[in-house]
């Protein structure tokens, strides 16, 4: 990745470097991936199941059932996070547990119960979104321009 | 005194009296706990939060070293010690409670040999008659700082290190019985352009490589002589390079013969990926099992190599490469032994 | 790890191409024999089912709708279906079909068509006390009025 940055090395660098990769432990990608998958899957199979029961036994849609869905899955994250489990199951499946909403829940739990030390306004009220914060950020800044392109594309006849 | 350019020879033979190591729950756990003094079973040590843990780690390693040697600790002159934590509180609130004439270090994982060195050298030169040198670091608070949050469930990949929970404490004296610390080669910062806080040990590797040449050279003698060498916090990948890339250079270093404190102080099968690592790592590791070795005799001349990585969590923001450091100390059982 | 590179984008090409095809349903000439249709008569005129079980007559003739179910008052008719699992990437589509076809199908009756599952079980359970009568004219225009309200709740 990093061949442009190795041009500006000195050439010892670069030959440790070399070097150094050779002996370097790769990131097992093709198991991290059936790893995600599955629990990732597995969760999402939670999930479902939580809907159901939701769209069954309460008075929700399949459309307004999503809301208690996660909430209910944020809240169950927030006890294996506090139990320390959930760290274990991110360690074991990456992806597959930090992409649902459940990895956001932790995100923000784990840094709140981090935090705590520090206080409830600096502490907890600072630091809490330190991780989930970007994804916020950047959630609210790609639907503004997806609305913008599609309000373009309207007003344009396009769709 | 100074021999070569970056080295020290301590003819008068600072001698390591007593040391106090301290460790946690994990440690406990790991592959050498009968090498601790004390094992803590609660990562809090009953505290209000990790850094003052810490710093209670810190403590107890300096009073087991005191206790250990029937030292006063009025008769003690300076402590020299750092960690990793934000300009080294925890260490600075230790010395506090202490009352110990303080200078604080930094050289992250490095602080260990650095401390030892820096010790050796006053006490050589009739600058103290008693030093207490040591470092701590603790698992919570180097994440907390360097990482993500403890509970953070993020995929940590099989390059990264643990850091270790605990504290290693030396009293060094300028005579008594013990092991006798013979010469040491401060290090150089190494930048080999390595920007993966998940690969330390990579990184230091050349830092430890450059560091143990020059101490060979300058002190003019050949790997042979050591019966072991000590690296601080390489881990399987920084061992691997380090080893393959001294033995490239023409130093003939053995395998059995090139030991890492972080592979030794714990058991295969914790969830450590590459090794330990952290400022107590290669304290705890050489005073409380390297030392206990050297009094039974089982090896009589060893090189502490501890190294460092000198980056900050925003230095790796801002895609600094990661400077690294590596300072060496022999430490050679005493005159009755040779 | 340009060959890698080409696989995954045909790949990627393969899978999006299978969802976006066959978007619209076929009928066809057969009625679709393992669709549980459950014809309600009452024998009172003013809750005649007549129109609901005209729509699901019609909408029979599509073998990969799994379940339908109906109700109509003399202005209204609900309609909620199930559609196959694999057919379900294309539901918005397969929605708008059905329901400009009922619509076409029912001028007289203002028609809505859904594939929520909460409408199916809320008008299975209407169905079944239309089945056995214990329920008034007016108790069923009101409950009609409220899974319409509720089937278009939005979040």
């Amino acid at each position: 990745m990093a061949d442009k940055k190795k041009k500006n090395l000195p050439p010892e660098a670069q030959n440790y470097q070399a070097f150094q990769e050779e002996r370097e432990v790769k990131r097992p990608v093709l198991l991290n991936c059936i790893k995600a998958f599955l629990v990732g899957g597995f969760i999402c199979f939670i999930g479902q199941l939580i809907s159901t029961f939701y769209i069954y036994y309460f008075h929700f849609t399949e459309q307004t059932a999503g809301n208690p869905t996660t909430a209910t899955l944020i809240f169950i994250t927030m006890l294996l996070t506090g139990f320390g489990i959930y760290d274990r199951i991110g360690q074991f499946a990456g992806a597959g547990s930090a992409v649902p909403v459940t990895g956001f829940g932790n995100a923000v739990i784990s840094s709140a119960i981090e935090y705590k030390t520090e206080g409830f306004i600096l502490g907890v009220g600072s630091n809490m979104l330190k991780l989930a914060g970007p994804v916020i950020v950047y959630g609210v800044f790609s639907a503004f321009l997806v609305a913008l392109v599609k309000t373009l594309l309207i007003k344009w006849g396009v769709i | 005194m100074l021999s070569g350019h970056q080295t020290w020879i301590f003819e008068n033979k600072p001698t390591i009296i007593s040391t106090g190591v301290v460790g946690g729950p994990f440690e406990a756990k790991g592959n050498i706990p009968k090498d601790f003094d004390i094992l803590h079973e609660d990562m809090w040590l009953k505290q209000d939060s990790f850094e003052k843990a810490q710093q209670m780690l810190m403590e107890e390693s300096c009073q087991i070293a005191l206790k250990k040697s029937n030292i006063e600790k009025e008769q003690v002159q300076f402590f020299i010690s750092g960690d990793l934590i934000n300009q080294i509180t925890p260490t600075s609130f230790a010395a506090k409670t202490i009352g110990i004439p303080y200078l604080g270090i930094f050289s992250a994982c490095a602080t260990s040999a650095e401390s030892l060195a820096l010790s050796a050298y006053l006490i050589n030169s009739g600058g103290a008659e008693y030093i207490l040198s040591g470092t701590s670091s603790h698992n919570a608070t180097a994440e907390k700082q360097f990482r993500y949050p403890t509970e953070y469930g993020g995929q940590k990949p099989p390059t990264s290190q643990w850091t270790v929970t605990g504290a290693g404490c030396a009293l060094i004296a300028k005579e008594g019985g013990g092991p006798v610390v013979t010469s040491a080669t401060i290090g150089k910062i190494i930048d080999m352009g390595i920007t993966d806080p998940f690969n330390m040990g990579g990184a230091m590797a050349a830092a430890a490589v450059n560091t143990i040449e020059t101490h060979f050279k300058e002190r003019n003698v050949d790997p042979s002589y050591y019966d072991l060498i000590v690296t601080g916090d390489l881990g399987h990948i920084g061992r691997e390079v380090s080893l393959d890339l001294l033995k490239q250079r023409g130093l003939n270093i053995k395998d059995a013969q090139y030991v890492d404190c972080g592979l030794t102080i714990y058991r295969e099968g914790q969830p450590v990926m590459a090794g330990a690592s952290g400022p107590a790592c290669s304290a705890v590791v050489t005073y409380g099992h390297f030392l206990n070795k050297l009094k039974r005799g089982e090896i009589k001349r060893m090189l502490l190599v501890a190294t460092g990585s000198l980056h900050s969590p925003l230095s790796i923001q801002q895609k600094d490469p990661i400077p690294c450091i590596a300072h060496a100390v022999s430490i050679e059982s005493g005159s009755d032994g040779l | 790890m340009t060959i890698k590179k080409w696989l995954f984008l045909i790949g990627l090409l393969c899978i999006l191409s299978s969802c976006g095809n066959e978007s619209a349903l076929e009928p066809s000439n057969k009625a679709n024999e393992k669709l549980d249709l459950t014809h309600i008569s009452t024998k009172n005129n003013d809750t005649s089912q007549h129109p609901a079980n005209q729509a699901k007559d019609a909408l029979s003739k599509y073998k990969e709708i799994t379940e339908v179910k109906a109700v109509n008052t003399t202005k209204q008719l609900i309609i909620a279906v199930q559609v196959e699992q694999n057919k379900r990437f294309n539901l918005t589509s397969i929605r708008k079909q059905l329901q400009k076809e009922m619509k076409k199908k029912f001028p007289d009756h203002k028609v809505e068509l859904t594939t929520d599952k909460k409408i199916v079980i809320e008008l299975k359970k209407l169905e079944e006390k239309l089945q056995s009568e214990s329920i008034s004219k007016k108790k069923v225009e009101k409950r009609v009025k409220e899974i319409i309200k509720l089937s278009k709740e939005q979040t």
